[in-house]
């Protein structure tokens, strides 16, 4: 009798991979397209991670960036990548006869929208195939038949205002990862070093050869009809401009672009902070309660009556000229204050689920056969509330997002050349009700819209998890949007 | 862990391994379990929760002194109704509680003092099976993970023993061995409690608290996990503190039943002589209220009148003493109806509880200033009890009956003067001098009951005084 028990359970408990071996055809096609996939774009992934880690080292005082990162960053660029700007080019010139340069003699606007539009088509089809992939796990190698996550998923997919959510944070995403791409321009030629850049343009009799500084003064949006470049025009000097340019003559969507990854990583750093603490404390608290509870109680308040607006302004101030101010051009020391103050607010919206679940009786199970508290916090309480910890920390992302924009705005948040949504908002604003509106109001229309839709996520994400809420609490976020 | 002690005792690991159940075997075979064998001794154990103490409130006295032998190899049942304090005994003799006083002995080891290294070794010999399947079992865990965790934090031999092992416990409470990557939600009641059997059974614990294992699951279901439990005692040797409102299951699985009221025991002995003839007044009213029980003479009338006490306050005397059918009552009164002693202990309990719940601190400041409200209240109050009883309102046609001697009246006026004012703690006092016996003086020490070891709290087991059953029987068994 012991033998036949002994196999079964052997088979019944084998690892993922034994799994994969006795039916390997879903999972060998899966990752045989996965592959293809990724190849397709791996020069964008790699030049992505690349970029940050040569901006991590960068931000590190008084060290040159190593050798050995720059030269990672060189391999990334010679990666090659199906939907770059080289394989589908934009910029080139027009001779008199014909286009060179550019994608198949293409004209650049329609080479710009076939590569922009390609990037989107691919993003999205790599996530529907890695939704394939999740389903394939599901129905050929997961040994459990249900599982309360499959609930939570399902309410999801019926949930449209958090699907929306989904694709604009997803378009949000694909615009962080792919911003060179992307751009139809460089921002090392458009917006750091603009006249060590040259470029080729038709003047009406002949090509002729131009730095791009030079250009750019030609191409300014200033607010008069004849100095302006509006959303998908060109400029005297055959360039697209998807988005119009900014005042300067510089490319308002390669800005917009590249951006995106500062308002990014400053509501991940910030987020992923606040959320850190946030959450091992509501599992501390709620786990012991009392004095511990009521410390924290007191240290939040503490926490939470400081004007946040004058905290950010006094230490941006103080700190702007140390090296840790200028770490991404301030935008380090921006998260850093955004987690140091926005912990409270996070801790108080996971405090009353934490305590929730601390009262549930398998936690008494728990300690009555002498499981430690740590394991007790982690296996018995977060999982209950990760769900709120989704919820809170993309609605706070959408807060934080708002408030660099709104810092930038008032020429406290990140400086120059580092390009940052508030920063074009403001340059724009006094061209609002002329020619030139699209510089203030592209970016605006596109801050609303993403924190919008991490907003709407978020949402989502309540919902499916606890269908019978309906409590109207935003949490910290739209407080957080306000006050700053 | 265990393998280095049991190393260093015995010589090899094997050996001990195989040790424990075949011991417990040995004991459970012989049916006459030696009395003075006890896996665990409960010794004056008290736990008193403080929560709000910004008030100064006194604490809830869950449990109040209590003393009880658990022996090896023996169901315990543990019986009273919900709020008496069953459920945190358990709690703090499995040590989830601190004591607030007294001991828990086991093995010569103080387990309400443990802590570190000697306190895990008690939690593994000592486990617990929770009320609620439904709240007991983490939800996002299979029952696998779930039956393995005890295993797991206590670093059970290595990974894939501690998987036979589940399978094997799984098998050993019904489940299937499919069964392992399920969730909670997919099963049933009974099921479900059969995973919080076996995730209780997995580091081979020597004595369990089921805590009303199966009052949560339908009647259908019930037998069976009674059933399962008794069987898996029988092959294991465990010893059971069985905690339970429901008598009927008691009655079916406990050797000796312990019955508790008010945080502290009542009556204890031999569940079928507990069950057959019920010596204290609480046993007896409480086993009266299942309907259809037979035991012994006609006692349909010895309902429970109203609900316990707050523990936060327990009567002075003996905690029953409110609402005991055979109290003692002073010979001075003996030409009382027994109506107008139900009727004067129903206003008693009703000053008792406004003078304990009326503290919120408006209130408290409003008696200061002299601003007694509810005065009108008290009148109704005594009008409903007193003068407005339909049948003596009929006898005599009057509005002010004579349910009430003379001198009993006068003392219920004496005491609703006072209650008017406000003041019921000073009512409440003047009930009790005019009313009060023994019974509200002293707390009424264990006594004897029997030839079998039963004991009894309950001064009327002392030969002053009439026994308690005759007395119930005399004031209610004959209408
Ligand atoms: S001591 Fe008095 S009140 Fe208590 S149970 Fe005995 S008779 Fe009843």
């Amino acid at each position: 009798m012991a033998t036949p028990t002994r196999t079964l359970t052997d088979g019944e408990a084998a690892p993922l991979r034994d799994r994969i071996m006795a039916n390997p055809r879903p999972a060998a096609t899966w990752l045989a397209v996965t592959a293809v996939l990724f190849a397709l774009q791996a020069g964008a992934l790699v030049e992505f991670m690349a970029a940050l880690l040569a901006d991590a080292a960068a931000a590190l005082p008084g060290v040159a960036v190593p050798a050995a990162v720059l030269a990672l960053e060189r391999a990334a660029d010679a990666v090659p990548t199906l939907l770059s700007r080289e394989t589908i080019p934009n910029q080139g010139y027009y001779n008199g006869s014909g286009y060179v340069g550019t994608f198949l003699g293409l004209s650049p606007d329609l080479a710009w929208l076939l590569r922009a539009t390609l990037i989107y088509a691919y993003s999205f089809v790599t996530l529907g195939w890695l939704w394939v992939g999740y389903e394939r796990y599901r129905t050929h190698y997961r040994i459990a038949d249900w599982t309360p996550r499959d609930d939570v998923i399902d309410r999801f997919r019926e949930h449209k205002w958090g699907l929306f959510g989904v694709a604009v944070v997803a378009m949000f995403f694909v615009m962080v990862l792919f911003a060179p791409a992307l751009s139809p321009t460089t921002t090392a030629a458009n917006l750091e070093d603009p006249y060590g850049n040259e470029l080729t343009y038709w003047t009406g009799d002949g090509t002729q050869t131009v730095t791009v500084g030079q250009a750019n003064l030609g191409s300014q949006s200033q607010g008069t009809p004849q100095e302006n470049v509006g959303p998908m025009q060109y400029d005297d000097y055959g360039r697209i401009h998807p988005f119009g340019t900014l005042p300067s003559g510089k490319d308002l969507f390669t800005f917009i672009a590249h951006g995106s990854r500062i308002s990014l990583i400053i509501g991940l750093v910030s987020v992923g902070l606040s959320v850190s603490i946030a959450v091992v404390l509501a599992l501390v608290t709620a786990y012991y309660k009392g004095k511990i509870d009521l410390g924290a109680v007191l240290v939040s308040d503490a926490v939470m009556g400081m004007p946040q607006l004058l905290l950010l302004i006094m230490l941006s101030v103080i700190l702007s000229g140390t090296w840790i101010g200028k770490i991404y051009s301030g935008a380090f020391v921006l998260a850093l204050i955004f987690a140091g103050t926005g912990w409270p607010a996070m801790w108080r919206s996971f405090r009353g689920p934490a305590l929730q679940v601390s009262n549930r009786e398998w936690v008494d199970a728990a300690k009555s056969f002498g499981q430690t508290p740590t394991a007790i916090m982690r296996k018995h309480m977060l999982p209950y509330i990760t769900g709120y910890v989704l919820v809170y920390g993309s609605m706070t992302l959408g807060g934080a997002i708002i408030a660099i924009a709104g810092l930038s705005f008032l020429g406290l948040g990140v400086n120059p050349p580092t390009p940052e949504w508030g920063r074009a908002v403001n340059a724009g604003q006094d061209y609002v009700t002329t020619a030139s509106w699209h510089i203030s109001l592209i970016p605006g229309i596109l801050i609303t819209l993403v924190v919008t839709g991490f907003n709407a996520l978020g949402d989502g994400v309540r919902d499916a998890i606890d269908p019978e809420s309906d409590a109207e609490d935003q949490g910290g976020a739209s407080g957080r949007g306000g006050g700053a | 862990m265990s393998r280095n002690d049991a190393a260093t005792e015995s010589g090899t690991a094997n050996e001990s391994e195989a040790s424990r159940p075949s011991r417990a075997a040995a004991d459970s075979d012989d049916s006459t379990v030696t009395a003075d064998d006890p896996l665990v001794e409960v010794r004056d154990l008290k736990k008193y929760y403080d929560d709000d103490g910004f008030l100064g409130d006194d604490p809830v006295k869950a449990v109040d002194g209590v003393s009880l032998d658990i022996r090896r190899g023996e169901t315990l049942g543990l019986v009273g109704e919900s709020g008496c304090g069953k459920t945190t005994l358990g709690r703090t003799i499995l040590g989830l509680e601190d004591a607030t006083g007294g001991e828990v002995v086991s093995d010569g080891r103080n387990v309400a003092r443990l802590s570190g290294k000697q306190l895990r070794e008690w939690q593994r010999d000592a486990q617990m099976v929770f009320q609620d399947p439904e709240a007991s079992l983490n939800d996002r865990m299979t029952v696998g993970e779930i039956v393995r965790e005890p295993l797991d934090a206590h670093d059970w031999e290595t990974a894939s023993e501690r998987r036979r092992r589940v399978f094997e416990l799984l098998d050993l409470v019904g489940l299937n061995e499919e069964h392992y990557y399920r969730y909670p939600h997919q099963f049933s009641g009974g099921q479900r409690q059969r995973v919080g059997i076996a995730r209780a059974l997995a580091l081979e614990p020597e004595f369990i608290v089921l805590d009303e294992p199966v009052s949560a699951l339908d009647v259908s279901v019930q037998a069976r996990v009674i059933n399962l439990l008794e069987d898996l005692q029988e092959e294991l040797g465990l010893t059971y503190l069985f905690i339970a409102h429901d008598l009927s299951v008691v009655r079916h699985i406990a050797d000796r039943v312990a019955v508790m009221y008010l945080g502290d025991i009542v009556e204890l002995g031999d569940t079928e002589t507990v069950y057959s003839d019920p010596a204290h007044p609480y046993t007896l009213s409480l086993l009266s209220a299942i309907p259809g029980s037979h035991t012994g003479t006609d006692r349909d009338r010895v309902t429970l009148r109203g609900t316990p006490p707050s523990p936060r306050d327990p009567p002075q005397g003996c905690r029953f003493a409110t609402r005991c059918p055979a109290k003692v009552r002073p010979a001075e009164f003996d030409d009382l109806s027994g109506t107008a002693w139900e009727r004067i202990d129903a206003l008693h309990t009703v000053l008792r509880e406004r003078a304990h719940t009326e503290t919120g601190l408006t209130e408290r400041l409003k008696r200061r200033l002299g601003l007694a409200a509810d005065a009108s209240d008290i009148d109704e109050v005594v009008a409903d009890l007193f003068e407005r009883d339909s049948d003596v309102a009929a006898a005599d046609g009057s509005a002010r009956s004579d349910l009430l001697t003379e001198s009993a009246r006068s003392a219920v006026e004496d005491a609703v003067q006072f209650a008017r004012r406000g003041e019921d703690e000073e009512a409440t006092a003047v009930l009790r001098e005019a009313f009060g016996s023994v019974c509200n003086r002293e707390r009424p020490e264990r006594h004897a009951v029997g030839d079998d070891g039963r004991v009894s709290a309950c001064v009327r087991h002392t030969d002053e005084y009439e026994d308690p059953r005759s007395v119930v029987d005399r004031r209610f068994g004959d209408d």
